[in-house]
């Protein structure tokens, strides 16, 4: 298919090679994503999730076994040209105070789009789409001092500095990890609309079960840096019992299903989000 | 491409499992030969005792099973300034009039004292490497902490802080592979970022200069957090001070120990005896 | 005052000092613990519920109102006294990778007893025994450093155990832990709880508050809802008001009883309730 813009196959990494702290990352991982997606990438903790993330913009490249190609580009051949890559990729991680580079909001957020050679105008058109599309307050947020922002303000001014480079993959690494209710829905409120405003491809790690059946289409799970299911979210996570055989534990909403049709009772179809689920136990058990 | 295993090419401090006679020794042993051996490498100027420290330690290396190529990858980041520096002392040393000269050849004079002091100079750099190599890599953080503190409790009885020395030592090695971490993790997550023209940027020493800032800004930031964290959750543990407490890991001496110690008097008096001695 | 009161707190306030201006963090609270309870204190970031935490042990004194740890209050008092209430009431923060001191598990357990004065054969038996307890015999000689998630946080557990609490506080414990960790961690939380160990439980997570058998949900430093976990939940109308999160059985149950569905037995909280009551009607039913 030509609408593929990542393909990963056969990957293996090693952490401090030939060294006596080697540490194995990945073997014989892969990765598949498709224009317009949103993904899931889920696995245990230490399964090599954001090893493998770290190879989508070139922080890290094959040196052992494995091709990776991003957007058309083999990113272990010497001419891949890795800043263009960084431009068309963009990585939020978990600890959104590590990518802070400017001292104030506004300027942190300007930090990418500056060195893209964009005008004045158009770095600040940039800068207010970014924080809009975040939900912060152009106004209230601009001259903020980064370090002083509460946790959920952080993430998301993280995020607006990476959308900011307007991203055609956004990648978020465990980016809803420890932050409470309010925070992760804002979050999910944002990765929704950009995704039906916007069409952008999205890459989320999480490991949170019930976030991942809520918003995505497209699981890959990954067990000891190998990659073991790769399939629509319907498919993957509407089987508990294979995600549990891996260490994770299956969405709410596919293990009450289990334990209803184990008890009998019909369930129509595969659903998937609390909204699906709730429908079909309603046509399946209505007065 | 960068490297983001920042902690990669440090193998100072890290313990590297293993049984021999000297991964058995006694902390408090290994602390006071290291300590002594020191004092030697300062004492001995001589090449006939520089090349006696260094077939010591070399052997003790050997004898402890520890890889000799990962110990020298250390010293590979120090190289450039080795050389430099040994280039210098190399070309202004400046020799006794008369002295015999290696070299003398119009400006470029080289004496036999400089390069003397040149060669001596290295083998006491890859001793004190190897020196503190086998202490801590046969040693475990734990233990060596624990010795450090055994050795220095007489010292609170002078009113001096030796419990506190001891566990403001362990508390930052043990946060030196946490901070390398973190390091890692800022330069990957600030290089996904940097999305400028890599030609320009690398020259223009203002713009380094800043995202050296970037980066130390929020390893400060995060190291003064997870301090103040430590503060609070050894408060909540009952943490007052050296005065009171009980202690965990108790040492005595054994028979290696006593063996150990003859082995570093011995050595000692052969040493200092060869230093009296005219050989070069 | 009871005898079985282990922990008082009354008019609790707390007002951080940050230069220019104050941040009121607690604005009078009013709570009591009983010896063997299991008690959640859940509300957003920034309701007060980790500066309330620290009130409880003494970490923090209120700048108003009183904390009293089995009769003695946590403002008066020797040092002596002062360490007495912590080794009483032992707390567990979020992060446990910040609050190890030592370089090996047996070590990192050994240092609240230690501090104690707890001699040596004692010592060794309550390492064993406390490392036992929260399943991670056999990894004695590990750095904290090289455990998984989960060990680190059960290892965080164990260090405060070991000065034998009678209630151990959780601080955000579980927040950063993956959801198999986490399960395993609320496991041994629930199996300490039954042996007697008083339980506080501070999350955001009403999944985890629902485990305890009184919730005390605060906001904006002051107690919104305090009650059985059934009662605080069918308070729906406060609930959504204080934008905190329904645990998804319990939203779907939720939405279905609207719906007109009719669910069996008590409030749902958990997925268990959900299959047991949707099971059971089918029952009734057939």
């Amino acid at each position: 298919m030509n609408d593929v813009i990542v393909s990963i196959r056969g990957l293996s990494h090693t952490y401090m090679a030939s060294t006596p702290l080697a540490a194995m990352g990945l073997q014989d991982a892969s990765l598949t994503l498709h224009q317009g997606e949103f993904s899931a990438l889920i696995g245990e903790c230490g399964s090599g999730k954001s090893t493998l993330v770290s190879f989508l913009n070139g922080l890290l490249r094959p040196r052992q076994e494995g091709h990776v190609e991003i957007f058309g580009q083999d990113t272990a051949s010497p001419g891949c040209d890795i800043v263009s890559l960084r431009r068309r990729v963009g990585l939020v991680f978990q600890y959104p105070h590590h990518q802070f580079l400017e001292q104030y909001v506004g300027d942190d957020i300007a930090h990418g789009p500056r060195q893209l050679g964009l005008t004045k105008g158009e770095i600040r058109e940039r800068v207010h789409w970014a924080m809009e599309s975040v939900g912060l307050d152009f106004q209230g947020f601009v001259d903020r001092r980064t370090f002083s922002l509460s946790g959920g303000e952080m993430r998301r001014v993280a995020l607006a500095g990476i959308l900011a480079m307007e991203p055609a993959l956004l990648v978020l690494d465990e980016a809803t990890t420890g932050l409470d209710p309010r925070g992760r829905a804002q979050i999910h409120d944002v990765l929704r609309h950009l995704r039906a405003d916007r069409g952008m491809t999205i890459l989320l790690v999480s490991n949170d079960m019930d976030e991942v059946a809520e918003l995505t289409d497209r699981v890959t799970v990954l067990h000891e840096g190998e990659t073991v299911l790769a399939g629509p979210a319907r498919d993957i996570l509407g089987k508990p019992d294979a995600l549990e055989a891996y260490g994770l534990e299956p969405p709410t909403t596919t293990c009450v299903l289990r334990a209803l049709r184990q008890a009998g009772i019909p369930i129509a179809d595969t659903p998937l989000t609390k909204a699906e689920t709730e429908e079909a136990i309603w046509q399946a058990m209505r007065p | 491409m960068a490297s983001y295993e920042a902690l990669r090419h440090v193998t100072l401090g890290r313990y590297i499992p293993g049984n021999s006679f000297i991964h058995r020794l006694d902390p408090r042993t290994k602390l006071i030969a290291c300590l002594a051996l020191m004092g030697l490498v300062l004492v001995a100027t001589s090449y006939t005792s520089n090349t006696l420290l260094l077939a010591l330690v070399t052997s003790c290396v050997l004898m402890a099973g520890l890889p000799m190529g990962y110990l020298l990858s250390n010293v590979r980041p120090a190289l450039p300034v080795i050389v430099f520096l040994s280039l210098l002392q190399l070309l202004f040393y400046r020799a006794n009039p008369g002295a015999p000269m290696l070299l003398s050849w119009g400006k470029l004079v080289i004496s036999f004292a400089a390069l003397k002091i040149v060669i001596v100079s290295l083998i006491r750099f890859f001793v004190l490497i190897f020196l503190v190599s086998l202490l801590t890599n046969t040693t475990t953080t734990s233990s060596l902490t624990s010795g450090l503190e055994s050795l220095l409790r007489p010292l609170n009885r002078l009113g001096l802080p030796g419990h506190e020395i001891a566990l403001v030592g362990a508390v930052a090695l043990r946060f030196v592979p946490i901070l390398g971490e973190e390091l890692e993790s800022i330069t990957k997550a600030q290089d996904a970022r940097s999305v400028g023209d890599k030609n320009r940027s690398r020259w223009q020493v203002a713009q380094n200069a800043r995202r050296v800032a970037a980066l130390i800004v929020p390893l400060f930031v995060d190291a003064y957090r997870r301090g103040e964290e430590l503060i609070l959750a050894m408060r909540a543990r009952c943490y007052h001070g050296g005065e009171g407490r009980s202690h965990l890991v108790t040492f005595t001496f054994s028979s290696q120990d006593y063996i150990a110690f003859g082995l570093i008097v011995l050595f000692t008096i052969i040493v200092l005896t060869v230093q009296q001695l005219p050989l070069p | 005052m009871t005898s079985d009161q282990l922990i008082r707190a009354s008019n609790v306030h707390y007002t951080y000092d940050e230069g220019v201006r104050a941040v009121e963090a607690l604005c009078g609270i009013d709570l009591y613990v009983d010896e063997g309870d299991f008690v959640a204190i859940a509300g957003h970031n920034g309701s007060g519920k980790s500066t309330l935490a620290k009130c409880l042990n003494g970490l923090l004194l209120p700048t108003k109102g009183d904390v009293w740890v089995r009769g003695q209050n946590t403002r008066h008092g020797s040092e002596r006294s002062l360490l007495k209430i912590r080794a009483t009431v032992g707390i567990v923060f979020q992060h446990p990778e910040n609050q190890f001191v030592a370089t090996t598990v047996r070590e990192e357990v050994a240092f609240g007893p230690e501090n104690l004065g707890i001699p040596g054969p004692e010592l060794h038996r309550r390492v064993a025994r406390v490392l036992r307890e929260v399943g991670l015999e056999g990894l004695e000689e590990r750095n904290p450093h090289d455990l998984s998630a989960g060990q680190k946080s059960r290892l965080a557990i164990a260090g405060t155990l070991a000065m034998e609490p009678h209630c151990l506080i959780l601080d955000e414990s579980t927040a950063m832990l993956d959801p198999i960790a986490r399960r395993n961690v609320l496991a041994l939380l629930d199996d300490l709880h039954d042996r007697g160990l008083t339980l506080i439980l501070i999350t955001h997570s009403m999944e985890e508050a629902v485990l305890a058998d009184r919730v005390i949900v605060l906001d904006r430093g002051r107690v919104a809802l305090e009650g059985s976990p059934q009662s605080v939940f069918a308070d729906q109308e406060v609930f959504d008001e204080l934008g905190l999160n329904l645990p998804v059985s319990a939203a779907i149950a939720r939405e279905l009883q609207r719906r007109g569905l009719y669910l069996p037995g008590e409030t749902i909280l958990t997925e268990n309730d959900l299959i047991e009551a949707l099971t059971e009607r089918v029952q009734i039913e057939t």
